[in-house]
């Protein structure tokens, strides 16, 4: 290898090998809902005809392991590189992921046995009326579950962060101020921002959790809106920071392709300081629909969903390309991913703010515009900006090298395949076929040959994923006995 | 001490959640009144027929009733000449449910309850064998004490649209003047968000108060931001532990 990016985290045998059985196990467990991905795109394209009764259960189940699995993924890359600066437990990390596995185990069994086809976000009063009285409680409890093992180990990183620096320092208030201090990588600032909205999400979560077990328990009817504005407080910045961990990882082992570093500054302290001063209002987008919400509440929720994704991902976009176009690219397949998968996250987001947009979302709210775009920054943004670190980690404790045939024939395959299947979404939403429909009727039978060439691509893709797999796995397991 | 404070907030919480809106009153919403026939001072006609003339609000009383009857009718007379300095285009009705009620009787309690708009407040009776059609269809129900020979039974306004669609049951003595509100706007095919009084089913964010179109906001919010600045106080405690010998400059 020429470079080591990773070889203080590496040193770390405990997280070391934590981190190598979660990657493992997560590109296997990814399989799980890509299949149920596929199949519901089949099921729209009248390829199945025998499986549309397990639609809604493809799609919660689906959804909920994709997140799932992707920020834990997240999770785990940022803990293994924070390692080069802090000391995470290592007994704590493996408490986390164990309560994980556990967490996701019990989901697809409330889905799939306990009937809780909800969609993923549960939104109140589905679980009330839907799956039975044993998956009801399953379902919760596993998002739970889930829930603790998040926070459990987001405490841990702050605790770890913490042991180190001063909550000043991590947020970059003396390049703000302009005073002097002592320097902090931009990867620690972003950390904590999203750590601290991650906790944040949780505890909400706990609140939503313990307003269903009330009414479970008990005749209390809720709030109907109030249930909506709880779940997707939740589920929206659970998802947005998901993107900013990879982010905060991404801020510090993009520019060793260039031999460079993105120093922290006055700016970028700025940008991740005002993200977490609006990112807990940005979700009011969710709610354009609900008229019943006070207008001024949309009016914020349009401005703090600008003001989130553009700072940030603004930001981020011209670093990248003010930085590769002054130093001299190492692209290889890594680097070359990575760069892809900051594209797709901008046009992710631009697709997002442009739905975000209030006369907009009166049209496009729930077509296919929303999978679009939340699978472009989501899928070929976040999640493939974690493979293309997989990668690098990969070939560093392995210390076998990429093939050349990886850049020129693995690259176009995995693209190709991912931009047929997003594609074939954003056209759906251009003709304004709904979102979460079975099958589409005749009026809307574009629908059906989108999903069929949508369901066509994702061939291609997982073509090239099971190789790519296969190379990830095989370094890791020669990785892990070293 | 804080555990103390939580507990209260939640009993709090509790308490405020125990529902007094009834789902049952939402059953009977939406259908047209049954066209049951009813006589008034000088005229016969299907009940139905005279909602769809104009926009209704009908109550159930009896004549003889030593109870509820007088003081509620009395007061949704007050309460609804607002409405009428409003100029709004309602009709009241009040029908007996009293078997034993004849067209003198009710004149006679028309004349006790003495509305100002004498032409669009109306007293009658329902056809004897239908009172029991009528009663069903808006989830009225009564009982005969037999020492008294009294009725027993809730008040009840029921909202009529001019399609002699019923719009709104409200069932409580102590209407409020944004219930009535809601009624006698409703009833005329305005726009009404059917969202929560003051009174709350639950938890929830805001009220809102149709008669000024105002929202207020409530206990929910507290639920939606708590957890924010409960995580400032988390972090402050994570980030005041005792740094490592030698990192600290
Ligand atoms: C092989 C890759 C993938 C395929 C084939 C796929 C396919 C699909 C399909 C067909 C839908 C339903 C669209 C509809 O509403 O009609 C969907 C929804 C969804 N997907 Fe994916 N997806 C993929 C990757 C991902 C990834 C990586 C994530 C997140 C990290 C993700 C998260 C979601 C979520 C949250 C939903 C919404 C579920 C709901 O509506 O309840 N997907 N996906
Ligand atoms: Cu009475």
């Amino acid at each position: 290898m020429e470079q080591t990016f990773f070889s203080e985290p590496i040193q770390n045998k405990g997280i070391r090998n934590t981190t190598l059985v979660w990657f493992s196990l997560s590109l296997v467990l990814f399989l799980v809902p890509a299949a149920f991905g596929f199949l519901m795109r089949s099921i729209q394209g009248n390829l199945l005809q025998d499986s549309h009764h397990l639609f809604y259960h493809f799609l919660t189940s689906h959804g909920l392991l994709m997140v799932g699995i992707w920020f834990t993924s997240a999770m785990a890359l940022l803990t293994f590189s924070l390692s080069k600066y802090v000391k995470p437990r290592v007994g704590m990390y493996i408490v986390s992921l164990s309560l994980i596995v556990v967490g996701a185990l019990m989901s697809l069994w409330a889905v799939f046995i306990g009937d809780m086809a909800t969609g993923w976000y549960f939104l109140y009063p589905l679980p009330m009326r839907i799956g039975t009285a044993t998956g009801r409680i399953v379902f919760l409890s596993s998002i739970g579950v889930l829930g603790v093992g998040w926070l459990l180990w987001s405490i841990d990183l702050l605790l770890a962060i913490a042991k180190k620096y001063t909550l000043p320092e991590t947020l970059g208030w003396h390049y703000i101020f302009g005073e002097s201090g002592r320097e902090v990588p931009p990867i620690i600032m972003i950390a904590v921002v999203s750590l601290i909205a991650i906790i944040v999400c949780i505890l909400i979560a706990v609140i939503l959790l313990l307003l269903y077990l009330l009414e479970i328990a008990s005749s209390v009817v809720n709030d109907a809106l109030l249930m909506k504005n709880l779940v997707f407080v939740f589920g929206h910045t659970v998802a947005n920071m998901n993107l900013y961990l990879v982010i905060a990882v991404f801020y510090e082992y993009f520019p060793k392709f260039g031999g460079g570093e993105f120093k922290n500054g006055r700016m970028l302290a700025i940008v991740w300081n005002s993200v977490l001063g609006i990112v807990l209002f940005a979700y009011f987008h969710h709610l354009y629909m609900d008229f019943i919400q006070p207008t001024v509440v949309q009016y914020i929720g349009q401005f703090a969903s600008y003001g989130a994704g553009v700072a940030a991902a603004t930001f981020t976009i011209f670093s990248v390309l003010a930085f590769v176009s002054t130093h001299k690219m190492n692209w290889n397949f890594s680097s070359l991913l990575l760069f892809i998968s900051v594209a797709m996250w901008t046009i992710g987001g631009v697709a997002a703010l442009i739905d975000a947009t209030i006369p907009v979302n009166f049209k496009m709210h729930n077509t296919l515009w929303v999978p679009a775009h939340f699978h472009t920054y989501y899928f070929t943004g976040a999640a493939t900006m974690i493979l293309s670190f997989m990668w690098t980690i990969a070939c560093e404790v392995s210390g076998a090298g990429e093939q050349p045939w990886m850049k020129k024939f693995l690259l176009p395959l995995l693209l190709a395949g991912a931009s047929g299947f997003l594609l074939m979404f954003y056209f759906g939403g251009l003709h304004s076929i709904p979102r979460r429909y079975e099958v589409y009727p005749v009026e809307l039978s574009e629908g059906t040959a989108y999903a069929k060439a949508a369901a066509y691509s994702i061939l291609l893709f997982f073509a090239g994923y099971i190789v790519f797999m296969g190379m990830v796995l095989k370094r890791f397991l020669r990785g892990m006995k070293t | 001490m804080k555990a103390a404070t939580l507990s209260a907030v939640l009993i709090f919480f509790l308490a405020a959640s125990v529902s007094a809106q009834t789902d049952e009153e939402k059953k009977f919403l939406y259908r047209e009144v049954p066209d049951v026939s009813i006589q008034l001072l000088n005229r016969r006609a299907s009940l139905l027929a005279f909602c769809k003339e104009e926009p209704t609000i009908i109550s159930l009383a009896y004549s003889r009733c030593a109870g509820i009857c007088y003081p509620f009718l009395l007061t949704l007379r007050d309460n609804l000449a607002e409405a009428e300095k409003e100029e709004k285009k309602f009709r009241v009705l009040i029908i007996s449910f009293d078997e034993k009620d004849t067209q003198e009787n009710m004149q006679t309690m028309a004349g006790a309850i003495h509305p100002q708009n004498t032409s669009r407040w109306f007293f009658g009776t329902i056809e004897r064998s239908q009172i029991k059609t009528f009663t069903q269809a808006v989830g009225f129900t009564f009982t005969l004490d037999s020492l008294s020979g009294q009725l027993n039974h809730p008040p009840i306004v029921i909202g009529v649209n001019g399609d002699g669609t019923i719009v709104r049951i409200v069932k409580k003595f102590d209407i409020s003047n944004n219930e009535l509100w809601q009624v006698y706007h409703e009833i005329e095919d305005e726009f009404v968000p059917f969202y929560k009084e003051n009174i709350a089913t639950s938890i929830s964010c805001f009220t809102y108060d149709s008669r000024k179109g105002k929202f207020i906001v409530s206990w929910g919010m507290l639920l939606l931001y708590t957890p924010a600045i409960l995580v400032a106080i988390l972090v402050w405690r994570i980030f005041s532990i005792k740094k490592i010998a030698g990192v600290q400059k």
